[in-house]
């Protein structure tokens, strides 16, 4: 990366147009404990101010030719989203295991449990809506709350739309024994990128489901045949496929990301952290986690023609933190 | 006087700016496109944030969304940060603390984060915890092994006729318990028996064949009432989600953080019924006691229990790795008992005419 700097540095004075992470593994850490200390003295409470902290962090060690990401959200912000995060998880799970109970009773007792099963799968069917509506508040949240340059992110697709996403592609997906769950899982990457605005910048996401599932197919094929050494190279694809599909658009300008990432990088930055993680019985995942943004940051690339020094800031997306708290708490990884 | 880059909210053009910070705020000074000086002021009340990020601060100004913000190009500005804005909200957030004080803050943050997590292991979880299984009623306990028991049921394999028998050999037996005791034969070559919550006692038939008196016989229900009565499968499922619960508070729930802890809840969790499975020998021998029966019996269960395992391998090594105490250490403890506590025994006419029933068909 080095040499292609300096050639893009020499002639003329460019912004090399690399990202670059420039965390530390031991200013993580002391982060890392003093959450730690936090969390442990209030029981837990601290967790919001927590995350804020590291989020906060990781955005601003991520640079763009030349500045970094700010995320703006505080923890007094999201301990409210935590705080109805937990009533509502703990109605809908409390719900359950008391319908469960008395449920069990009526067996015992020979009663018909017919009305209990009923409000069992509502509570069911509540807590998966609960998914897509997690998914948007939290996108919604999160993009207000981050920045680039001084200008905001926003979230502007719907609920419902999400919602008609998550029913066909569960419905699709069963009655095609899983398949249709790539192209499910392309279709909430593309509503995702297709409703993110950085001021005037609008996002794009090109890849279909066929391309995931042919990549998921041959790849499935591949680690079968080499003992899953492939899975290396799997992954890098996987990250490929992602990253080189996120399109940008300025107006006439376009842009896109492109992920240089190889298997034999991943397989290093794997095999590394893991020794990292397990010799030092887990107080090194900071450290882990440092090299991994490096890597994230160092092998993407940004192509084309976007006017970065001239992105208009739109209006400000007013949001709270109550779907950050709940898509939280379901640890949902979509990306 | 630092440099810095600065982005007023409005557009993404990045300047660059000159700052000088004393008692008041920031003075800003900055060229604009058209090469003319310009100049900003930020009070200190009104800056919301300051990240040092490396050798980077980040200042951010503001009452509402989007934020102005200066990143400065080196973190000595922090003196003059120290000198003039030490008062200020923004300068005392808990992490700029830490900062501050320097390594022996987060030493002391490292200890108390130790001492706190073996308070919270040691003391106050397992004080939480008693509370809690004590408080469990005894007819909810019944409702958890209600679907174990319906599932052995449906398996066919119960020997109604021996349930009965084993039965009426725990009646004739005085045990000091708060339980409606309930018998379980199943009819399978498994040398082993099992106490779930609520006062089932489960024993296989193939433990039965084994068993040659009713002192271990009464041994055996002894130990498996134990169990029962000092509630440890209830106490494992606390033990067992509390501390779990507890890691994942302080650690985060990271893949890898939350491997080790599982593994370190594994191995707890082995000692734990170790711990468990002494308890359980300590009641069987005081059943025993109360019966004025041989306390030999208890040491021919385990005898019986060893020849049974024999050939596999029974090392100091696996002690430490498995969920029994070894069968030697058992037979130790049991003739110990012997030993410290002599007591007269007689034979049990009653109990030896049940037991001989429940052999009849070997």
């Amino acid at each position: 990366m080095d040499t292609e700097h300096k050639q893009q540095e020499t002639p003329v004075k460019k912004p090399k147009r690399y990202f670059s992470y420039n965390g530390d593994g031991w200013e993580l850490f002391k982060i890392t404990l003093v959450n730690s200390l936090l969390s442990a003295l209030t029981l837990g409470f601290y967790y919001p101010w927590a995350k804020a902290k590291l989020l906060s962090y990781h955005y601003s060690e991520t640079e763009f030719i030349g500045s970094r990401f700010s995320f703006h959200g505080t923890g007094k912000e999201m301990f409210k989203g935590f705080i109805k995060a937990i009533l509502i998880f703990g109605g809908i799970i409390g719900g359950m295991i008391a319908v469960n109970l008395l449920m069990q009773n009526a067996i015992i007792n020979g009663e018909s449990v017919i009305a209990y099963m009923l409000i069992y799968f509502g509570l069911y069917f509540l807590f998966l809506a609960l998914i897509p509506l997690a998914i948007v508040g939290s996108a919604k949240y999160r993009a207000a709350r981050s920045s680039f340059r001084g200008i905001h992110f926003k979230y502007i697709g719907t609920k419902k739309t999400m919602i008609g996403i998550f029913l066909k592609g569960i419905f699709l997906s069963i009655i095609t024994f899983g398949i249709y769950a790539h192209w499910f899982q392309a279709n909430i990457f593309r509503e995702l990128a297709k409703n993110t605005r950085l001021g005037n910048i609008k996002f794009r996401f090109d890849g279909s489901g066929g391309d995931l599932f042919a990549l998921r197919l041959v790849d499935g094929l591949l680690m079968g045949i080499t003992f899953g050494i492939y899975a290396f190279k799997h992954q890098s694809n996987l990250h490929q496929y992602y990253f080189n599909n996120l399109k940008l658009e300025q107006g006439e300008l376009r842009g896109t990301l492109e992920a240089e990432t190889t298997g034999m990088g991943y397989f290093k930055l794997i095999f590394i952290n893991g020794l990292i993680v397990i010799f030092t019985l887990g107080l090194g995942t900071p450290w882990a986690l440092i090299r991994h943004m490096k890597y994230i940051a160092e092998t993407t690339r940004f192509k084309g023609k976007i006017d970065f020094d001239n992105i208009e800031q739109g209006e400000i997306d007013p949001t709270d933190a109550t779907d950050e708290g709940i898509f939280d708490m379901l640890d949902i990884d979509i990306a | 006087m630092y440099t810095g880059q600065y982005f007023d909210g409005k557009t993404s053009k990045p300047r660059v700016v000159k700052v000088k910070i004393n008692q008041l705020g920031l003075d800003i000074t900055y060229d604009n496109s058209f090469g003319f000086e310009e100049k900003i002021f930020w009070d200190h009340q009104s800056i919301n944030r300051l990240d040092i990020q490396g050798d980077k601060v980040i200042v951010q100004y503001g009452e509402t969304l989007p934020y102005e913000s200066i990143t400065f190009d080196t973190n000595k500005c922090m003196d003059d940060f120290e000198r003039f804005a030490f008062s200020h909200p923004y300068m005392r957030t808990s992490h700029n603390l830490f900062k501050r004080w320097g390594v022996k803050a987060y030493l002391g943050a490292g200890a108390s984060v130790l001492a706190l997590m073996l308070f919270f292991y040691f003391i106050l979880i397992p004080g939480v915890q008693n509370t809690v299984t004590n408080n469990i009623p005894i007819s909810y306990e019944k409702t958890l092994s209600a679907h174990y028991i319906a599932a052995l049921e449906l398996t066919g394999d119960i020997d109604s006729l021996k349930s009965k028998q084993l039965m009426a050999f725990i009646e004739e037996l005085n045990i000091d318990t708060r339980y409606d005791l309930q018998a379980i034969v199943l009819d399978q070559d498994i040398v082993n028996a099992m106490a779930l919550p609520g006062g089932y006692v489960v024993v296989y038939t193939g433990i039965l064949k084994k068993i040659e008196s009713s002192e271990e016989l009464s041994a055996l229900i002894g130990h498996e009432v134990g169990h029962v009565e000092l509630k440890h499968s209830l106490r494992q499922l606390v033990n067992s989600m509390s501390k779990s619960l507890l890691l994942q508070a302080v650690l985060g729930s990271d893949a890898l953080t939350g491997m080790i802890g599982e593994l370190a809840g594994s191995l707890d969790q082995m000692a734990y019924s170790r711990d468990a499975e002494r308890e359980a020998d300590d009641f069987g021998f005081h059943v025993l006691e109360e019966n004025k029966l041989n306390p030999q019996g208890m040491v021919d269960l385990f005898e019986r229990l060893k020849a049974e395992h024999d050939g596999m391998p029974n090392s100091e090594l696996l002690n430490l790795v498995s969920t029994h105490p070894s069968t030697d250490e058992r037979i130790e403890n049991a003739n110990m008992w012997l030993n410290e506590k002599p007591y007269d025994f007689t034979h049990n006419e009653e109990l030896d005419s049940i037991f001989a029933e429940l052999k009849e068909r070997d």
